[in-house]
């Protein structure tokens, strides 16, 4: 019997999963080391730098192909998972460096990859400095989309933020990033206590009756999707429909299988052993374990997790012959799978996590909230300068994964959704809007990357996790590509355009991926509403009409946008420059064509990025069986907006484009509603700078003027008692007739000695007179 | 009939009184026995036991020193409630319980350590007996194992106190010696000694065992050592290791070598100097191990009377220095008033226990004995306060003037100003914590029905601290004034995740000892590198140092990202778990920390990017103070990099790997969260 019943993630353990990030790693200690060498001992500095960029180059290729190898290796729907580091672990709170691999995060990584090895690939030299901080970007970036946990991942996007400040150190580094670690510290913190328990006036109340880990039966995930459907077991844990799967791990002497892939290092004994489980060659098997042959039968099993915490007994698991069972745990979790997980697993009493989470609507909107807002803030770090503008898409969009992981436990509050979904859209729309008179390339970069980001997050909000990864794979691509191609230069938007005619079509390339990324999430969307709207009860149509009008207003912008950089980044005629760098080029063209051709793999089999339906146009037409036409007409509607866009920018800034478009722009900017766009992005970090700037001021005033009276009150009596001293110190003169006495005492050193030694005997004989008394 | 005279009464009364004086007492010894415990080896204890075959062994007698037999009815290893001694411990009486007037028996004490267990043991054998009049009486039991160290075993902690003890000393006899003073050579002696007390320290940390707690005996403490100090106030030198305590002593033995080592600008009475230096950092070492709580003042007081005169005779600005020295002086000397007061209170209010040797005393000060009495409102009341209360509160504020927390805290950003910069890292990275431990062994550990009762002031109190110095580090341009509001930061953090009382709330303490102290010292040093090349730590002067003095900048960057407590820092753990911790346990006061970690980090990153990035500023290159470099700034020097470096890769990889540092707590708090009453359903993961 199993008082746990429902769907978990099948799980395999792989050892190789860190190879994907310590390639780019290894290839940043080399340019570091190149960064190190003394002067006397360095080569030619061209040759170094040819080096160090074919070196990391070499990096980021082997991480595609540590990647690719992964991948085929689970196949397109399974889950791999690496335990490589434990970071912290007290009282519940369980937090480690584990890398995780599914559809989702090898899209991702490859996207990031893909940016990494274009942008060494693209140059023919390229300094130690910058080198060493592009890797350490790459890598943070493949940390923050491959971590199975929010801590691991937090460290990859702040680890990728730093490198990329690295990279051009000539520009003050925002503020954006730091606050987007605390605001994700303060997300993940309420996010984890909402998961169960609650603090009573003196003690913690853990969830009463739920144990910490329980174990589930034939339950799971199917392994690589061709497995036919998942094992559901009914309330009374008896097995309803079995999985192909599980005649493979059937044993003819009556074994079954254990998987057992939280708490990394915990050792598990079975019934009363006073040694653990433990491998043929006699080795302790520790946590995460997959595949442990059990003897059948019913069994306890003691969790030895270490770090000062008590052993945990799952007791009375009936392990029939064959089956394969799964410890999974339940609680306060950062892991974003078993967050999930639990979601779906419910008592035999019929209560379930999700019925618990379901109480704490208020947390759960703060903690996403929270979520969202650390997302944006990291988007809104942008770029430095030239030097590491290609790489900051890969590096500031990689952290918003952390939210669209976390969204099925977002999904249980209607609340959450909306106030993300809200907050999401708006940034993307005020940050397109004010993309489309983005002046320099930074900060163009910078609020296609906010609307990038507040697109996938409210794709995300609205149940279409697909649609939003779709939009962060594109957006990655798509604007590093155009950084790289129409934004090379740097500097003011048309101050120097590009020449050649191979850039030229890579900025195509990616502005078609960017406009086109869009769609995705239009269908997304409204395809999510067909379950978020009956939560909001009476207004399904508002809420599509808000959906389809989201998507319109973003797809015309961002499409606009990206062309207008296109136009104004990019002129014809060839130069002398390109015939040198043609193979460079053919990257560029590569990564541009990579970022149409992913969007649209994903646009076209969601599977890829493990959605469950199937079918090509599946994110686009799928999951609202009901309203497909309608659908479909919204998704063509948004494409349309994005066609809009395009011609429009054509129009201005095309060939034929004024030469005073610059003059006109800025007279229309002081009449348009951009002003006013401009002043709703800006009015937020405004508004918190002045407070803090008030708040600052109110402090300083509070320490000099209350706070720090007592020190100046105590220097002054200090003063008066230096005086006092002073007036002491002088010679005292006494003079008796003709004789004169001095009473002026300066200690000699025979007199400190003396105070020293007599304070080291007064100490010393303390301990010897309490010596000789206890006899 | 004869009247009897005045006199005569008187006399007879007299008498009669000097009879019943000098009578009842001998009728009372002849009918009462008289029961007194003596060592093998004579004297009180405690009882050394000695290695026999696979067991350690030793004896001790009963004396029946009263005219009747005496009965004993009970002979056992001192246990209560919890766990006192190893389990393995056990004691058996020779011979029958009836001991004949003048005669004793023998008792034998057995200890039989399992492989992996605790090299030593300290406890008592309790006698209980028909000697009424002494009640329980007990004599104290030791063995330590012993091991390659030879000697060294089982003194270690009192040799990580002595060693910069002595060459405090040493400084001062070398000074007498040489009056005309040999600064090279004192400076390269103290150097040294600080860094065998680092080794010492490095071989302590790597002697603890983080995952034993009381249950293991020893009240869970390891390297443990305690002898009688002062014995008609019931003092010890006890000292002994838990996890904070470990970071701890890390945290002062970095700072103490490397902040000596940086101590190179220093021309002037160099040998006070660093004989005053050493002096702090024995000091603070006893805080650290401390686990008396006279002791702990003391220590305190050895501590920060060098700090004040470090101040005072090596400032920048002597008349300023001078100041804030008299400025840190009361401080530390409200501070330490305050902290006796508290320990009377607790001294008032404990219970009978008995001292290492076995001295049965109505009262002591051995903190792990303090913990064991139950301080609740009802324990006692002072004009009509429960003691335990005032006791909190007269802690709290006493530790608080030493962490720097508001509004109690102004000491510490004007003596920062004005000592030199290794006195700032003392100042900065030492002090504060010292309050923190103290705050984590007394507020915590020795009052847990204080702190549960002021759970929600506390947390208030620390995040309004940490909310201040966050709002002042944002127009502060004085870098080491920049590292004093961090610490004071830093310190309000710690106290929010104390007052949590929760398991991640005491980790993040422990974070926030070794990860925040190592990144302000770093800081503070970095300032004084800064002060070395332009004759001041005003960062508004600077600018684009990463293109001028790229491995000084990236220095720069390590210390700013860890003040910040940017993910991937040793200081990010604390802050983290301080937030989670805070969350769970006062959901609407976790705003305002959130809040001060928001301003920190934007200060902390404005200073930042002020100093490290952008382009040097203009007329740079015609700074008088850089004319020697030839208007351009130098970068790293070798020595700068032997102090910095150290600590800045130390940040990084606990940063990143922050497992070693976080797991030494494992046993500690567990324990302080037993004692805290959160249930074992909390810890039970």
């Amino acid at each position: 019997m199993f008082a746990y019943t429902g769907l978990v993630q099948r799980v395999v353990v792989s050892d190789w999963l860190v190879l994907v990030i310590a390639a780019p790693l290894l290839a940043a200690l080399y340019s570091a080391w190149s960064a190190w060498t003394d002067d006397d001992e360095r080569l030619d500095q061209a040759k170094i730098d040819a080096s160090v960029r074919r070196v990391c180059l070499f990096g980021q290729l082997a991480g595609i192909a540590a990647l690719g190898w992964q991948v085929q290796s689970i196949g397109l729907g399974g889950f791999a998972t690496q335990h490589v580091l434990r970071l912290v672990r007290v009282g519940q709170l369980d937090a480690s460096i584990d890398l995780a691999l599914d559809a989702t995060s090898a899209a991702m990584a490859l996207a990031v990859l893909a940016v990494g090895a274009v942008f060494f690939g693209t140059r023919e030299r390229v300094g130690a400095r910058v080198a060493t901080a592009g890797s350490v970007a790459v890598a943070g970036a493949l940390l923050a989309v491959m971590a199975d946990g929010a801590v691991a991942a937090m460290i990859g996007a702040t680890a990728a933020s730093l490198a990329l400040v690295a990279t051009s150190p000539r520009e003050r580094p925002r503020v954006a990033p730091r606050l987007s670690d605390v605001a994700l510290a303060g997300g993940i913190a309420v996010l984890f206590w909402l998961q169960g328990g609650a603090w009573g006036d003196e003690r913690y109340v853990p969830d009463l009756g739920t144990p910490r880990v329980v174990a589930v039966t034939g339950a799971e995930a199917t392994e690589d999707g061709d497995d036919g459907p998942a094992v559901h077991i009914d309330a009374t844990g008896q097995i309803t429909k079995r999985s192909d799967t599980q005649g493979k791990h059937a044993s003819p002497s009556g074994r079954a299988t254990l998987r057992f892939d939280a708490l990394p290092g915990a050792t598990l004994f079975l019934d009363e052993s006073r040694t653990p489980l433990a491998d043929k060659s006699g080795a302790p098997l520790r946590a995460p374990m997959a595949d442990v042959s059990i003897p059948a039968g019913r069994h306890a099993l003691r969790i030895h997790a270490g770090g000062g915490l008590d052993d945990y007994v799952v007791g009375n698991v009936t392990f029939e012959d064959g089956a394969h069972v799964a410890l999974v745990p339940l609680g306060p979790t950062l892991v974003y799978r078993h967050a999930v997980d639990q979601l779906g697993l419910a008592s035999k009493q019929g209560g379930s996590a999700g019925d618990r989470l379901r109480g704490r609507g208020a947390a759960i909107v703060v903690a996403f909230l929270l979520l969202a807002i650390s997302a944006l803030l990291r988007a809104a770090h942008g770029s430095t300068d030239a030097s590491g503008a290609a790489l900051a898409p890969a590096a500031i969009l990689a952290p918003a994964i952390v939210l669209v992981r976390f969204a099925p436990v977002m999904a249980l509050s209607s609340g959450a959704q909306g106030a993300v979904a809200l907050l999401g859209a708006t940034s993307a729309a005020i940050s397109a809007t004010l993309a489309t008179r983005a002046g320099a390339w930074r900060d163009l970069e910078q609020r296609l990357s906010i609307a990038t980001a507040g697109a996938a997050l409210a794709g995300a909000a609205l149940g279409s996790r697909p649609a939003a990864i779709a939009t962060l794979v594109t957006g990655m691509l798509g604007i590093a590509a155009l950084a790289m191609t129409a934004g090379r230069r740097g500097g003011a938007l048309g101050d120097k355009p590009v020449k050649d005619a191979t850039s030229r079509t890579a900025s195509a390339l990616a502005c078609a991926a960017i406009s086109g990324a869009p769609a995705p999430v239009v269908a997304g969307t409204w395809a999510a509403a067909g379950d978020f709207a009956p939560a909001m009860s009476g207004t399904r149509p508002a809420l599509a009409a808000a959906c389809v009008a989201f998507g319109v207003v973003y797809a015309g912008l961002v499409s606009f946008a990206a062309w207008r950089a296109h136009h104004l980044g990019c002129a014809k005629g060839a130069s002398e420059a390109h015939k040198k760098n043609a193979r460079s080029d053919r990257a560029l063209l590569a990564l541009g064509a990579l970022a149409l051709a992913l969007g649209a793999a994903i646009a076209f089999s969601p599977r890829l990025l493990g959605a469950e339906d199937d079918g090509p146009f599946a994110v686009l037409f799928g999951g609202t069986p009901k309203g497909g036409v309608a659908v479909a007409a919204a998704a063509l509607v948004g494409f349309g907006a994005a066609l809009g866009g395009w011609a429009s920018a054509r129009k201005r800034y095309g060939v034929e484009r004024p030469a005073s478009w610059a003059e006109q722009e800025a007279r229309a900017s002081a009449h348009s509603g951009h002003r006013f766009a401009a002043w709703i992005g800006d009015a937020p970090a405004l508004t918190a700078e002045l407070v803090a700037r008030a708040f600052a001021r109110f402090s300083s005033e509070l320490d000099a003027h209350v706070f720090e009276f007592v020190p100046r009150a105590i220097a002054a009596v200090a003063g008066g008692i230096g005086w006092v001293g002073a007036e002491a110190e002088r010679d005292l003169v006494l003079r008796f007739g003709a004789r004169v006495v001095s009473a002026r005492w300066t200690p000699s050193r025979r007199t400190i000695a003396a105070v020293v030694v007599t304070i080291a005997i007064v100490v010393i004989a303390s301990f010897v007179m309490s010596a000789r008394s206890a006899r | 009939m004869r009247r009897i005279s005045s006199t005569s009464r008187w006399v007879a009364l007299v008498v009669a009184i000097f009879s019943l004086f000098a009578i009842v007492p001998r009728i009372a010894r002849a009918e009462a026995p008289r029961a007194t415990l003596r060592a093998a080896s004579g004297g009180r204890g405690p009882v050394e036991l000695q290695r026999e075959g696979g067991a350690w062994t030793g004896s001790f007698f009963i004396d029946a020193a009263g005219d009747a037999p005496l009965v004993i009815s009970r002979v056992a290893m001192r246990e209560d409630d919890a766990v006192r001694v190893p389990r393995t411990a056990s004691v058996e009486l020779e011979g029958a319980k009836t001991v004949a007037p003048g005669t004793s028996r023998k008792v034998k004490v057995t200890w039989n350590p399992d492989p992996g267990a605790l090299p030593e043991l300290w406890g008592h054998v309790v006698v209980t007996t028909n000697d009424e009049q002494a009640g329980e009486i007990a004599i104290g039991v030791h063995a330590q194992t012993v091991s390659a160290l030879g000697p060294l075993e089982g003194h270690l902690l009192t040799a990580l106190f002595l060693v910069p003890l002595l060459g405090a000393l040493g400084a001062l006899a070398f000074k007498l010696a040489f009056p005309q003073g040999r600064p090279r050579t004192a400076r390269r002696v103290a150097v040294g000694v600080a860094t065998v007390q680092l080794a010492l320290a490095a071989l302590v940390a790597w002697r603890f065992r983080p995952d034993v707690t009381r249950l293991d005996g020893n009240d869970g403490l390891q390297l443990v050592e305690r002898i009688v100090w002062i014995r008609p106030l019931s003092v010890e030198w006890y000292v002994g290791l838990d996890g904070h305590a470990t970071l701890m002593v890390l945290l002062v033995a970095a700072v103490g070598a490397l902040g000596a080592a940086a101590s190179t600008r220093i021309e002037r009475d160099v040998e006070a100097y660093f004989g005053l230096w050493l002096a702090a950092i024995a000091g603070a070492t006893g805080v650290a191990i401390a686990r008396d709580l006279v002791l702990f003042v003391v220590m305190l007081g050895l501590a920060t009377l060098p700090v004040v005169a470090l101040i005072g005779g090596w400032g920048r600005r002597p008349e300023r220095a001078r100041a804030a020295a008299g400025a840190s002086a009361v401080a530390f000397a409200v501070s330490l008033v305050l902290l006796s007061v508290c320990a009377a209170l607790l001294h008032h209010g404990a219970t009978r226990t008995f001292l290492v040797d076995g001295t049965a005393v109505a009262r002591g000060f051995a903190m792990p004995e303090l913990e064991r009495v139950a301080y609740t409102r009802g324990a006692g009341m002072i004009g009509g306060v429960p003691l335990v209360e005032l006791a909190f509160v007269a802690g709290l504020v006493g530790l608080g003037l030493l962490a720097g927390l508001v509004p109690m805290h102004a000491w510490l950003p004007t003596a920062a100003a004005e000592a030199p910069a290794p006195v700032v890292a003392l100042l900065v990275a030492i002090v504060p914590r010292l309050g923190i431990v103290g705050m984590v062994r007394v507020l915590g550990g020795v009052m847990p029905e204080g702190s549960r009762w002021a759970s929600a002031a506390t947390v208030g109190l620390g995040a309004i601290s940490a909310l201040h110095a966050s709002a002042m580090l944002l127009s502060e341009r004085d870098l080491s004034r920049v590292a004093a509001f961090v610490a004071m930061a830093q310190s309000g953090i710690a106290l929010a995740a104390l007052g949590s009382i929760t398991p991640q709330g005491l980790v993040a303490t422990g974070a926030i000892v070794l990860g925040g102290g190592l990144a302000v010292a770093v800081l503070a040093l970095w300032s004084g590198a800064l002060d070395d090349r332009v004759e001041g730590r005003d960062t508004s002067a600077l600018g684009g140092l990463f293109s001028e003095a790229p491995l000084l900048a990236m220095l720069a960057a390590v210390a700013f990202a860890a003040a910040m407590g940017a993910p991937g820092t040793a200081p990010f753990w604390g802050e983290l778990l301080a937030v989670i911790a805070v969350v769970g346990a006062h959901p609407l006061l976790s705003g305002l920390v959130v809040l001060a970690l928001l301003l920190k980090g934007a200060a902390v990153l404005r200073v930042a990017g002020r100093v490290i990035f952008g382009a040097p500023p203009d007329g740079w290159r015609t700074l008088p103070s850089l004319e020697p470099f030839g208007g351009k700034f130098p970068d790293l020097r070798t020595h700068e990099g032997w102090a910095m470096a150290p600590i800045a890769i130390a940040t990084v990889v606990l940063g990143v790997w922050p497992a070693p540092m976080l797991g030494v707590l494992a046993g500690a708090v567990r324990d302080a969260v037993a004692r805290a009453n959160l249930g074992p359903l909390q810890l039970g993961f």
